[in-house]
């Protein structure tokens, strides 16, 4: 495929998100959400869009206070907005969406110590303009819910023969409960960053 | 206190409920730095050390200032400030008066700001309530450092052993890492339900 | 020397704006949550209640019950009352220890201790796809009309005061059994401590 000609219109920043430079299959970036979270397709979900939300507002705001943030304290600054925008979206889940706060539990409130979330602000809100960390935010917190739902869509599909609930490999089909459980979901996670290797490689190489 | 409460506390936190391999906090440092042996000892103390000094500090705010002021929504952005604070404390202090521990944990200390193995505790001993008194609340600080720092020791030497061993190529690196981490879960599996009472 | 504090000055006002900026972002969530989460917690304690209740109209939580020696995991207790507030039974909250967590049980009784039903309001930490399955219907509905004699089965077909053990979710399904047990005895000695039937 031939480079894209400007590497920040939206397609080409979705493409790397998601794709080239996914964080969690390239990257290796929020690691403990992807084996924690996606015991289920719903909550993946759930926790994908949570991250994308607050990815898009903290790229936001610290792209917008990008000039004001004296270097030596700008971790501190990051991570006390961050934090402000998790405990609101914490708040909100418990509000309005209580069943999915309650499977996430713990998780909600480590967001605030997501790898990726101060990653982008790093090495791309504090550099960029608001608009174009905006995009980066969708993009890179959709990279993030991909890789939890296709983690997710294999875990509930072995571990409990259903997909977001319905059930599709049949009632008798044996449960492989280990694949909700903890070295399920590393193992599972190792051979979906392979095969995700695998295709990306083999389109790469053409 | 009895003798018998902390050794449960012990046992849960290194084995039944290691924080690594069974609650899934720590995952970043757990296959960043544990390549070497050395440098899982060097981060393992490093998290030790803040986790025993942060767990004690974040249960006293919690107990004395978020609870009694009915602010306990502030928890997270309360506990993760004093954390990133601590550290940078922690760093200054070593690097100025104890230079030789400094040189062997400094690199580390940065990252453990970020580390969710150290806000994970914090949050989880909030949520005990008021079962966790503050000896209670150290200790589970310092154990679940204990467990982490035991899991990268572990790791560290599967890994040592699998880096030389020849692969297919898409599962170089991370895939064969996580599928090796995949297996020394499996083991710890074999704690679960273990109880002292 | 100016310039430094110029850059001290920064620093201050930058962090002044970012903590103003979240405080005011975390006090508007809130007052727009707040009620609605404390409406949601007492929602579903009440609709747990009447699911293990369903003749129960009001439910008053007694306060202090530091002399009825009840088991250390009983967390809360209930006088249930019908539409003519008549005390009928107990609702009993309970939080005993699963397989790795601890497990939330809300038990409906009647004033000799007699199971009229149980629901798991929470078992989120057990493991999902075994332990999490003591909060089915199939499980729970086992202890209905059981009372003081119940008793726990790991295998076989159980006896009539018996409940049986999801497989593979042993130490979950004894957690729940556990709870259960100590709502039993608390109605018990809830009933026998005020003098039989109701006040």
């Amino acid at each position: 495929m031939s480079k894209p000609r400007n590497p920040y219109s939206f397609p080409a920043m979705l493409k790397r998100g998601i794709i080239t430079e996914n964080p969690v299959l390239v990257q290796t970036l929020g690691m403990c959400p992807s084996l924690a979270t996606s015991t289920s397709v719903s909550n993946a979900l759930g926790m994908g869009l949570s991250v994308t939300l607050i990815l898009i507002c903290s790229n936001v705001m610290i792209s917008l206070l990008r000039k004001l943030i004296p270097d030596r304290i700008r971790i501190a600054a990051y991570i006390t907005l961050i934090a402000g925008f998790v405990t609101a979206v914490e708040m909100l889940l418990n509000a309005y969406l209580p069943s999915l706060s309650e499977s996430l539990g713990i998780f909600i409130p480590l967001i605030v110590v997501n790898c990726i979330i101060l990653a982008r602000a790093e090495a791309f809100a504090a550099k960029n303009t608001v608009y174009r960390s905006f995009k980066d935010g969708i993009a890179v917190g959709l990279g993030f819910t991909f890789a939890l739902v296709l983690i997710s869509s294999v875990r509930e599909l072995l571990g409990s023969g259903t997909l977001l609930g319905y059930p599709v490999l049949g009632a008798s089909y044996p449960d492989a409960t280990l694949f909700l459980m903890a070295p399920g979901a590393f193992l599972v996670l190792g051979f979906v960053v392979a095969g995700f290797r695998k295709i990306t490689s083999k389109k790469e190489g053409k | 206190m009895t003798f018998a409460s902390v050794l449960s506390i012990m046992i849960s936190c290194i084995f039944v409920e290691n924080f690594v391999l069974v609650k899934f906090y720590g995952i970043c440092p757990f296959l960043g730095v544990s390549r070497k042996m050395g440098s899982s000892v060097g981060m393992g103390l490093a998290v030790i050390f803040v986790m025993t000094i942060s767990s004690l500090i974040t249960h006293a705010v919690d107990v004395f200032l978020l609870i009694p002021f009915e602010i306990t929504y502030l928890r997270t952005i309360a506990f993760i400030l004093i954390i990133a604070a601590l550290v940078q404390v922690v760093e200054m202090f070593l690097h100025k008066f104890v230079p030789a521990l400094y040189s062997a944990l400094g690199i580390y200390l940065p990252l453990i700001t970020t580390n969710c193995a150290v806000l994970g505790s914090a949050i989880v001993i909030s949520q005990k309530g008021a079962e966790f008194g503050f000896i209670e609340a150290v200790l589970y600080g310092v154990f679940s450092g204990v467990g982490f720092m035991m899991a990268l020791v572990i790791f560290s030497s599967v890994r040592e052993r699998l880096e030389f061993t020849p692969c297919p190529k898409a599962f170089e690196g991370l895939p064969r890492t996580l599928i090796a981490a995949g297996l020394v879960a499996m083991a710890f599996m074999g704690f679960s339900g273990l109880k002292i009472f | 020397m100016p310039r430094s504090y110029l850059r001290l000055f920064q620093a201050i006002i930058t962090l002044f704006i970012i903590c103003a900026f979240v405080g005011g972002l975390i006090g508007a969530v809130n007052a727009l949550t707040a009620d609605r989460i404390f409406d949601l917690k007492l929602q579903k304690t009440e609709n747990a209640m009447r699911t293990v209740m369903p003749s129960g109209n009001i439910f008053n939580e007694i306060g202090d019950v530091s002399g009825y020696n009840f088991d250390s995991s009983v967390s809360a207790f209930y006088e249930a009352l019908n539409s003519d507030n008549t005390c009928i039974g107990y609702c009993v909250e309970a939080k005993p220890n699963g397989f790795a967590s601890q497990i939330t049980v809300l038990v409906g009784l009647s004033f000799d201790g007699t199971v009229q039903g149980v629901v798991i309001t929470d078992c989120n930490g057990e493991t999902p796809g075994l332990g999490n399955r003591v909060a089915e219907p199939g499980f729970t509905s086992q202890f209905n009309g059981k009372g003081s004699t119940l008793a726990f089965s790991t295998g076989g077909a159980p006896a009539s005061n018996e409940v049986s053990a999801i497989s593979g979710a042993t130490y979950s399904s004894r957690g729940v059994y556990e709870g259960v047990s100590s709502c039993i005895r608390a109605a018990i000695s809830y009933t026998s401590a005020n003098g039989g039937e109701a006040k």
